[in-house]
């Protein structure tokens, strides 16, 4: 089975090079153009052949085959045994292509009846991308001294050992999921206990969906400088792309938050880890784009900067790959390690940029800008400021990642830029981009007008005043707090205000039965309703991390069995504990009961567990939840006979808000991504009927 | 054995099914027109464009003069292109992105030749928010005419 799947990959590498070259020649033979379609369609299917048996060999526990042997064991559930196909480097990059492959067969079949003369380009330039992947996992070797020639049974790799192999050993591939090992281990190493939570089958996919969906738009900002055709055409062509891979990272990003919440124990969402921060990246310059896109659909505005923006965009996602799979962050010896790899992805990344900007500047004369900014208070000084912060944020927190390996890679010294570090450094940023979530839909386009700061933001500017100063009376001290709540109801008081005004003209313009003005006012400008509800969700979001991290208070309590003790207004009692053994894990429990107010709140049970084939030993979080507050519970320490325990507490107010607007954003976006009233009316306009006006 | 059969079937197939466009190249899918496709396109974005302006301008968002203004662009393009679609202008051969290009290269000439700053008694060109001239001192005209 192994070798099917390694030869699907071997015929799709070629596949993958014919596609790009015959789409590349297909803008002139369309022929071609025809051809290099049907090869990224059979692409798809050959990578899901192979992606069908690694996920196979995975759930049958082939442990002869290396990546089976590494990333699982027999003891592992079944769950977890298939989503280890991107626990480790060489299923993930499987994984990326074959999701690449399928986007741009989306692509093909989305255009299938009317074609844009971009679609052939950009499918060239996505099965550019697809080729690199794949050659890294067939054709990424390191030396390994315990390999001999005659351990290889595949003809393609002993082809190669022959050509390639040297007196210090054989070659091993890098990354291929289907190398297989000359024997057969006992057991498998198994899967990182933190990797066994249900996150890990939903946070890495749909944070892979997100970054591949990048290359969407990228593909197309690409195809447009390589015809010279930069005008509006790929930015419809891909606004919904861009929707939609941001729509993913948005719930990757949120579900990688609560899974680290949820299982890692420590009572944090967001520590400005390396490997977070690379899906944030991303994100932050997805967000620019998105907002800028609308400078150029309106204004003919911002035209090159779009183009940079989308250029970034992939080049940001495709080093967040890396440094999520080389691990050269956390410790710079990973490099050495896995050189061939990293050079590999690095001169990937450096080729990309090079070549996009070499093209936007071959096409710089047709991007100019049809109109300058004419006011600093003006909507299009509102975007340019909402880029220019969204892109700031973005270059902070690449320097905080990237620093500390730089650094230690000239001095030897590693720095270690903490959350600390990030949060001192942004705070300032995120309170300008909050306040800009308010200004921005509001003001006037090319310049406001002095009596609309009065129409415009009196009310919310009140709003947020009288909040603060409420807060403060209620007791308050925290400025930090006072100013984020108070931006917050500013916000909020924009959005009510605006949503209002928007639905009362059009209501006012509309021609519906009056009993359906209000829907129909609602269900025809998704994109504008969308937009707000993601504000919305920003805000909600904005009110649980303000909340969560300037209020949270923590104490470990040491209880002795049936003793109580309290903190604050809750006190929190020791009453069993027990002891199991699991095929893969010792289980170690201890029953604690939380009472407020004289009055039973929960019985929970909080849990260590030993792991076995992996030998980590590992904490899990009881978390009870409630609108104003989490009560965070850990088992911190224990005694082997269960006499005595240490309970870690921490009580972090109004989390829970960041989980319901992270959802809320979501909902806003998937919102935006409906077609609008009249595109509906298009659509199911026969092409007929048109070409007979 | 039979791994090395499935893998030469995959292959076969593959070619097969990626070779027949250039094999029959007569049995190809006739394409749509192109660049009906593009001009449909537009005049959806412009479509979009001019509801949005108008929303906007409901809103008081935009000034009267900067409406009318980016509406008579709009409107013209998105009447150009909905000339084209239904075949009144046989086509001429002009991109579609060349004409936006022109009309956009026309309003950038516009802008800098109708020097809109210019003072009436010194013909000094100013910067567009100036009220005042900057090297006479007379007063420039109000050009906003709305509330």
């Amino acid at each position: 089975m192994a070798e099917i799947g390694h030869y699907s990959l071997l015929i799709a590498f070629f596949l993958a090079l014919y596609s790009a070259i015959a789409s590349f020649a297909g803008t002139r033979a369309p022929e071609l153009g025809e051809s290099a379609k049907r090869a990224a369609l059979a692409l798809f299917w050959l990578l899901t052949i192979a992606a069908v048996i690694l996920v196979y060999l995975l759930a049958v526990r082939d442990l002869t085959v290396e990546y089976v042997a590494r990333y699982t064991s027999t003891v592992l559930p079944m769950s977890y045994a298939i989503s280890a196909f991107w626990a480790g480097n060489a299923g993930s990059l499987l994984f990326w292509v074959w999701l690449l492959s399928a986007y741009a067969a989306v692509v093909v079949w989305r255009n299938r009846k009317s074609p844009s003369r971009l679609v052939i380009p950009a499918l060239g330039v996505m099965m550019l991308i697809a080729v690199f992947f794949l050659g890294l996992i067939l054709f990424l070797y390191r030396i390994d001294p315990e390999m001999t020639p005659g351990m290889v049974r595949d003809p393609f790799y002993a082809t190669l050992q022959a050509l390639f192999g040297s007196p210090e050993g054989g070659l091993h591939p890098a990354c291929n999921p289907f190398w297989r090992l000359p024997f057969r281990p006992a057991e498998g190493l198994g899967l990182n206990p933190q990797l066994q939570n249900p996150g890990m089958m939903f946070h890495p996919p749909t944070l892979y969906l997100g970054y591949v969906g990048m290359a969407v738009p990228y593909a197309f900002a690409m195809a447009a400088l390589l015809t010279g055709r930069v005008g509006n055409e790929w930015l419809s062509l891909t606004r919904r792309w861009t929707l939609v891979a941001w729509f993913f990272l948005s719930i990757g990003n949120i579900l990688g938050g609560w899974w680290a919440y949820v299982t890692l124990g420590w009572g944090g969402y967001w520590g400005w880890d390396p490997v977070e921060n690379a899906a944030f990246i991303p994100w932050l310059l997805a967000t620019a784009f998105l907002h800028s896109v609308i400078m150029q659909e309106k204004r003919g505005m911002f035209r090159t900067w779009n183009m940079v923006l989308v250029l970034i965009t992939f080049v940001s996602t495709i080093f967040g790959t890396y440094l999520t799979r080389s691990g050269v962050i956390s410790s710079v010896h990973a490099f050495a390690r896995n050189e061939a790899f990293n050079i590999a992805f690095l001169a990937f990344m450096a080729v990309a940029c090079v070549v996009s900007f070499a093209f936007l500047f071959v096409r710089r004369d047709q991007l100019v800008s049809e109109s300058p900014i004419e006011s600093v208070f003006s909507r299009e000084a509102a975007f340019l400021f909402n880029n220019v912060v969204l892109v700031g944020i973005a270059f902070v927190v690449l320097f905080g990642t990237v620093f500390p390996a730089i650094s230690s890679a000239f001095t030897g010294v590693q720095v270690s830029m903490g959350p600390a570090w990030f949060n001192s450094v942004l705070w300032p940023l995120w309170a300008m981009l909050l306040v800009l979530t308010g200004v921005g839909p509001v003001i006037s386009w090319r310049r406001a007008r002095r009596n609309e700061f009065q129409r415009g933001f009196a009310i919310p500017f009140t709003l947020g005043i009288v909040l603060a100063a409420g807060l403060a009376l209620a007791g308050m001290r925290n400025g930090y707090a006072l100013a984020f709540f108070a931006i917050c109801a500013f916000v909020l008081g924009t959005i009510v205000q605006e949503v209002l005004r928007t639905f009362r003209t059009r209501a006012a313009t509309l021609d519906s039965p009056p009993a359906r003005k209000a829907m129909v006012a609602a269900l025809t400008a998704n994109r504008r309703s969308g937009g707000y509800i993601v504000h919305l969700g920003v805000i909600i979001v904005a009110v649980g991390i303000t909340g969560s991290s300037l209020f949270e208070r923590q104490a470990d309590l040491v209880l002795r069995q049936n003793e109580v003790k309290p903190f604050e207004d809750q006190a929190f009692r020791y009453t069993s504990f027990r002891q199991t053994r699991e095929p893969n894990r010792d289980v170690y429990a201890a029953g604690v009961e939380v009472t407020r107010a004289g009055e039973v709140r929960a019985q929970v049970e909080v849990v260590k567990e030993d792991y076995h084939a992996e030998q980590m030993r590992w904490t899990k979080a009881r978390i009870l939840s409630s609108v104003a507050e989490d009560v965070y519970l850990t088992l911190a320490a224990f005694q082997e006979d269960g006499s005595a325990i240490t309970l870690s507490v921490r009580r972090i107010p109004l989390v829970v808000w960041l989980w319901v607007g992270g959802a809320v954003l979501v909902l806003g976006s998937l919102i935006a991504m409906l077609p609008d009233a009249r595109e509906r009316v298009r659509r199911a306009r026969p092409a007929s009927e048109t070409g007979e006006r | 054995m039979l791994a090395a059969l499935v893998v030469f079937v995959m292959a076969l197939a593959v070619g097969a099914y990626v070779g027949y466009p250039l094999l029959f190249p007569d049995r190809n899918p006739q394409e749509n027109n192109p660049e009906r496709h593009e001009l449909e396109l537009r005049s959806e974005q412009l479509a979009g464009a001019l509801r949005e302006l108008d929303t906007d301008h409901s809103l008081g968002k935009v000034a009267d003069d900067d409406f009318a203004e980016r509406r008579t662009i709009l409107a013209r393009e998105l009447e150009s292109v909905e000339q084209r679609l239904a075949g009144a202008a046989p086509s001429d051969q002009t991109d579609l992105d060349e004409l936006a290009e022109k009309l956009v290269a026309a309003r950038r000439a516009a802008r800098t030749h109708a020097r809109p700053g210019a003072c009436p008694r010194c013909g000094q060109s100013n910067p567009p928010a100036a009220r005042f001239c900057m090297n006479c001192g007379s007063r420039l005209e109000e050009r906003e005419p709305t509330s």
